[in-house]
């Protein structure tokens, strides 16, 4: 009888869904999320639920532990990603 | 404390104006000696009342001093009536310098960001604010080196603006370039800059930018480089 469950359809036969903790920010917000072990850059920025609870649009300079990464970067547990929010342009 | 021999105000719309006279109290006690220079190119008109306190129509940066003298005789203060630009920040922002960049563009930003990056000894601090959030960016020089980022570092806009400096705006451009604010994001960043001058000068780096959204009331400090240049 074939499995079913969520996991293997998305994971490989055998391998087990994991999670870190990542914390995302952008301007003047930041959360804390279980990620999936592997998750990239570009699928933090691309996810609407990230999106709406952090406030980024997905478009920003991506940044993690203060250096600037490509979109294909892959995150480990504890990394910390800044969506560059732009700077303030009127005073 | 640390000396300060010169702060220089850098734009005295809704922010610097708001930024200044707080400013001058306390160096008044604190470091009485300080040369305080203003400059701005643009003059106060009446539709500048909405967000902007002032005594007379004119130059801002002219008006202004001749305020802050009358309430601080014994500071030095004085007014630059002129837009900073390439031909004239050498010898506005000397070294050694104190700067609240108070300024509605990234191409006068990045100007200042770029000549403190030329100077052995410099703090430039600058704020900015869309219609109800907003940013302060602490850059630091010591000893010909960052000791935090400049403002140009991570913020494309600033590094590439779009937009131009006012010198290099008819008056009808600049009035067109001006898009409605909010008094108090002025008065939060004004604060936040202030706040960042005290951390600075007494307590040394807590970070080198700051964000805050008025709508939310969240704020987040950020030191995004532990390693010095």
């Amino acid at each position: 009888m074939t499995n079913t469950t969520t996991e293997s359809i998305f994971l490989p036969q055998g391998q087990t869904l994991e999670h870190m903790p990542i914390k995302v920010s952008c301007g003047p917000t930041e959360h804390e999320f279980e990620m999936p072990i592997g998750i990239t850059v570009e699928s933090v920025a691309t996810n609407p639920y990230y999106r709406e609870i952090v406030g980024f649009k997905g478009n920003e300079t991506s940044v993690v532990n203060g250096q600037p990464v490509a979109r294909d970067y892959v995150l480990s547990p504890g990394d910390r990603v800044e969506m560059m929010k732009e700077a303030g342009e009127k005073a | 404390m640390t000396e300060i021999k010169n702060v220089i105000f850098v734009g005295l719309g809704g922010v610097g104006k708001r930024l200044a006279e707080p400013l001058c109290q306390y160096l008044l006690y604190n470091s009485p000696k300080t040369l305080v220079t203003l400059i701005d190119g643009d003059t106060y008109e009446p539709q500048n009342a909405e967000r902007q306190m002032f005594s007379e129509l004119g130059n801002k940066a002219e008006v202004t001093a001749q305020e802050l003298k009358l309430l601080f005789p014994k500071l030095a203060i004085e007014a630059k009536p002129k837009f900073l630009t390439e031909d004239n920040v050498f010898v506005f922002v000397p070294e050694g310098s104190f700067v609240f960049c108070c300024v509605d563009n990234h191409a006068s930003r990045k100007l200042l960001s770029d000549h403190c990056g030329e100077l052995e000894e410099a703090v430039l601090i600058s704020g900015g604010n869309d219609f109800d959030d907003g940013n302060v960016q602490v850059y630091i020089r010591h000893r010909g080196k960052d000791v935090t980022d400049p403002l140009t570092h991570l913020h494309k806009e600033i590094a590439e603006p779009k937009d131009r400096n006012p010198a290099e705006l008819t008056c009808e451009e600049r009035a067109a370039a001006g898009t409605p604010q909010l008094i108090f994001s002025n008065l939060k960043v004004a604060s936040e800059m202030a706040n960042a001058f005290y951390v600075v000068t007494e307590r040394g780096v807590a970070y080198n930018e700051l964000y805050f959204d008025i709508k939310t009331g969240a704020q987040r400090p950020v030191m995004r480089r532990k390693e010095v240049k």
